[in-house]
């Protein structure tokens, strides 16, 4: 067997050297050939897997679809809404639109500010409330928020646009009943003298109805007497 | 016939030497024979592949039409619900596109119009921006589509005479057709458009004058 193959490979070396240049030709066409197969193996092998890609993605919009289909009409139509209502409107429009959905209300012991100077006697507790009131409304709940000071942020709430202090800031209670989330500011044991100072900023006092002092510089100041 | 192995060859030298060689015969063949058989296999394959790509696409397509249908009545629903129909008209509208043109050519930024024929047509052709429309609902494009766009013009004509508008529907909106018939020679008609649609036509000083000249091309 070894001395076969010796022969032969010792025939075929003496051959090749004997017809170099044909041997170059034969050698050429087969690496032609063989570089067809794999140019056609490679071509043929990406159509395939390319087309197999856009089954497998289109059967996965598929299932999306129908999952949606599926589904509470109204919470798909709300995600498409609210894509399609930013698309429509922008950002800041639909602000403007969503905006009578949330109501602010600011009150000093229970009254209306109307001035951007409140007086109150000496040892009277200074209540300072801020009402967040909520009225539904047809836009899905991702675009009422627009609407809200705090915009689409869920991390923050309306007591980082407002802040109550006498010396230091006051720490408000917060409430959420029904439609209201309501801030009380407590303020005990005031001096004759001593200032507690609210301070409200410009993106809620815009959305306020407020005198207009108090709208301009967002500060009222309720000083002890 | 030369000898293999000399220093010129010829056609006929070549093939004998191939013949005579039956080890590249059979790779060649069996290079050849491969690269039909990957061809035509993966041809089948691919045409079953295509296949199953387009009943899958049918479905889905299908499907999406629904749901999309279903969604725009949802945000029609939201729409009619918050806002009066002027005021979804004037939404609708802020996304038109309009057009001018007299005797079917383009007239944007032209002062002047000399028409050869004795009948005039200004057309205004409104569309809804296509983008848009996917997220309009139908009912609120119609508002805008259908809104009498010749209330945005005034026509002075020498004779006072009143033209035939008409509003039709085309592939992609609405065309209004506004036509002034039996033109003398040298009348004209004024077109005083304003601000809004101006602005949107592309005129220049939102008037345009037409007049009515045989020899005109």
């Amino acid at each position: 067997m070894f001395k076969k193959l010796k022969t032969f490979f010792e025939n075929f070396r003496s051959d090749y050297y004997e017809h170099k240049k044909q041997y170059t030709i034969i050698i050429s066409i087969t690496v032609a050939l063989f570089l067809a197969f794999v140019i056609t193996l490679g071509v043929q092998i990406y159509r395939c897997g390319s087309a197999a890609y856009r089954i497998n993605h289109t059967q996965t919009q598929l299932t999306d679809v129908k999952a949606k289909l599926a589904a509470d009409p109204v919470i798909v139509g709300d995600e498409f809404a609210v894509d399609a209502l930013q698309r429509i409107f922008g950002s800041d429009q639909l602000a403007l639109h969503t905006d009578k959905c949330w109501d602010y209300k600011i009150q000093i012991n229970g009254k209306e500010v109307t001035d951007d100077t409140v007086k109150v006697s000496k040892n009277e507790t200074v209540t300072v409330t801020l009402k967040e009131i909520y009225t539904e409304s047809k836009f899905p709940d991702d675009v009422e928020m627009f609407g809200r000071v705090t915009g689409n942020d869920t991390r923050t709430d309306v007591s980082n646009y407002i802040s109550v202090s006498h010396g230091a800031n006051i720490i408000p209670v917060k409430l959420q009943k029904d439609n209201v989330y309501t801030l009380t500011y407590s303020v005990k044991g005031l001096k004759s003298g001593d200032e507690v100072v609210v301070k409200m900023k410009p993106m809620l006092t815009q959305q306020m109805d407020l005198p207009d002092d108090v709208a301009m510089y967002g500060k009222i100041t309720i000083k002890v007497s | 016939m030369k000898n293999i192995g000399e220093s010129e060859y010829n056609t006929r030298d070549i093939l004998f030497f191939i013949r005579t060689r039956k080890l590249f015969i059979s790779v060649c063949a069996v290079l050849v024979g491969l690269t039909v058989a990957v061809a035509i296999i993966f041809n089948v394959v691919y045409g079953n592949l295509m296949e199953d790509y387009k009943s899958v696409y049918a479905e889905y397509s299908e499907k999406s039409d629904i749901l999309h249908k279903q969604n725009l009545k949802h945000l029609s629903g939201i729409l009619n619900g918050e806002f009066t129909k002027d005021q979804l008209t004037n939404i609708s509208k802020g996304f038109c596109k309009y057009s001018l043109s007299v005797n079917n050519q383009p007239v944007s930024k032209l002062d002047f119009f000399y028409s050869a024929d004795s009948t005039v047509t200004v057309t205004v052709n409104h569309t809804i921006d296509s983008k848009l429309a996917y997220y309009l609902p139908d009912d609120v494009v119609k508002l805008a589509l259908t809104d009498d766009v010749s209330k945005y013009f005034k026509f002075v004509t020498v004779n006072d005479s009143k033209p035939t508008i008409s509003t039709s529907a085309t592939a992609d909106g609405y065309r209004t057709d506004i036509v002034f018939k039996e033109l003398k020679v040298g009348e004209s008609i004024t077109i005083l458009a304003n601000h809004e649609i101006a602005t949107k036509l592309n005129m220049n000083q939102g008037t345009l004058e037409i007049v009515y000249n045989k020899e005109a091309k």
